[in-house]
C-alpha cells in the first residue's frame, strides 16, 4: 500500500460495475476509510446505473486509468477477465481486494496466486457473508461454551430458481464455467467453517461422540 | 481443507453442458467423525431458503440467509433477536472495517489468497463429482 493511504481515506479503483461492483461502491462511499472515486466497466449502462449511484464517482476510460489513480482495486469483474487487471493493479503497487473466486478455475487461480505473490502489496478475497451479524454471534458463543461440544453442520440450500431474481444481470451467474450456488453461496459457509470452527473441530478430535 | 476432508458429494447438472448444477449432496468429515452435511436443490415452487445449522451437546444454532440467528436446546429454533432491516450493509462494513485492517497490516478476519485457494479447490472438488 502507497504509503500516504495509510493515514487517510484509500482511493479506491472498482473495476466491474455489475451487481457486487455497484453495492460495494455504495458502502464504500458510506465508510470514512475508503474513496471509491475511479470506475470502470466496459458496459455502458452498468457505467451509467453506478453514476446514479454515486454521482461523486467518476466514469474512467479504462480499466487502466482507473487502477493508476488509485490505492486500493477492487475486482468485482467476472473470474474470466479478473487476472490482467489484478496483475496490473498489483504491478502498480496497488493493494487488492478480490471477489472469489479469484481465477476462473483452479489452474488460472494457482496461477494468478503466484503472479501476486511476486509483489509485496496486500491481498485479500471478500467472503462477504461470512462477516455478518448472527454468524459473529454465533461465534462467540461457540466461543464461550454455550452450545457444549460441536457435533457437526448442516447446510441447506434451496431455490426456486439460479440464479435467483436479483441476480438476473449477472448471466454468467448460471453457467457451469464460472456461475452456480455451490461457487457463490456454500463457498461463503466453508469458508466461515473453516476459518472460524476450524480449531474448534480440531479441539473436539478429542471428544467421543458415540 | 485443514481438519475437514470430502468424503463424498453427488453433484447434479442438467441436460444443457453449459448450465450450472441443479442439486447437490456433499458430506466432510473431521479426522474423527465429524460431519459438514450439505443439501442443496434448485427448482420448485418456494422461498429461497439457506441455512446454516451447528449443532452442539448444550444448544444448537441456526443462521438463516446469513443474517437471522435462531437458538434450539432441543425444542424448536427460537430467534433470538429481530433481524436487522439491512443485514448486508452490517455485512460490507464489517468486512470494510477488516479491509482497513488488512491495508494497516493488522490482524483481520478477511480470507489471504491462500484461504479462498483452498475453499475453491474444496468447492471444485464437490462440484466435480458428478451422479
Amino acid at each position: 500500500l502507497k504509503k500516504e493511504a495509510a493515514i487517510m481515506a484509500v482511493k479506491v479503483a472498482i473495476i466491474g460495475l455489475g451487481i457486487m461492483g455497484q453495492r460495494m461502491l455504495t458502502h464504500m462511499r458510506r465508510h470514512q476509510n475508503f474513496e471509491p472515486d475511479y470506475l470502470w466497466d466496459p458496459d455502458e449502462s452498468a457505467c451509467h446505473q453506478a453514476l446514479i449511484l454515486d454521482p461523486q464517482s467518476k466514469i474512467m476510460d479504462s480499466a487502466n486509468d482507473a487502477i493508476s489513480e488509485a490505492d486500493l482495486v477492487y475486482l468485482a469483474c467476472p473470474p474470466a477477465v479478473r487476472e490482467p487487471y489484478a496483475l496490473a493493479a498489483a504491478a502498480a503497487g496497488n493493494a487488492l481486494f478480490l471477489e472469489k473466486p479469484f481465477g476462473i478455475n483452479l489452474d488460472d487461480s494457482a496461477k494468478l496466486m503466484a503472479g501476486l505473490q511476486t509483489y509485496n502489496v496486500p491481498v485479500a478475497v471478500n467472503f462477504t457473508q461470512a462477516s455478518g451479524a448472527a454468524l459473529t454471534d454465533l461465534l462467540a458463543a461457540k466461543d464461550r461454551g454455550d452450545m457444549g461440544y460441536l457435533l457437526g453442520v448442516d447446510i441447506i440450500l434451496t431455490y426456486p430458481a439460479w440464479p435467483r431474481q436479483w441476480q438476473k444481470g449477472a448471466d454468467w451467474l448460471r453457467f457451469r464455467a464460472e456461475g452456480g450456488m455451490t461457487r457463490e453461496v456454500i463457498s461463503h459457509f466453508l469458508f466461515f467453517h473453516r476459518t472460524r470452527f476450524g480449531a474448534f473441530i480440531t479441539y473436539i478430535g478429542t471428544y467421543d461422540i458415540s | 481443507l485443514g481438519p475437514l476432508s470430502l468424503i463424498s458429494a453427488h453433484t447434479t447438472y442438467p441436460d444443457d453442458p453449459s448450465l450450472c448444477e441443479t442439486a447437490v449432496l456433499a458430506r466432510l468429515e473431521s479426522k474423527t467423525g465429524q460431519a459438514v452435511s450439505i443439501l442443496a436443490t434448485i427448482g420448485g415452487v418456494q422461498p429461497d431458503r439457506q441455512e446454516f445449522i451447528v449443532k452442539g451437546t448444550k444448544s444448537s444454532r441456526r443462521v438463516t440467509d446469513f443474517h437471522k440467528d435462531a437458538i434450539s436446546d432441543g425444542g424448536a429454533f427460537i430467534a433470538l433477536r429481530e433481524p436487522p432491516k439491512d443485514p448486508r450493509a452490517i455485512s460490507l462494513k464489517a468486512q470494510l472495517d477488516d479491509l482497513s485492517l488488512h491495508l494497516a497490516a493488522k490482524p483481520n478476519r478477511l480470507a489471504t489468497m491462500e484461504e479462498a485457494f483452498r475453499i475453491q479447490t474444496l468447492v471444485e472438488s464437490i462440484l466435480a463429482k458428478t451422479l
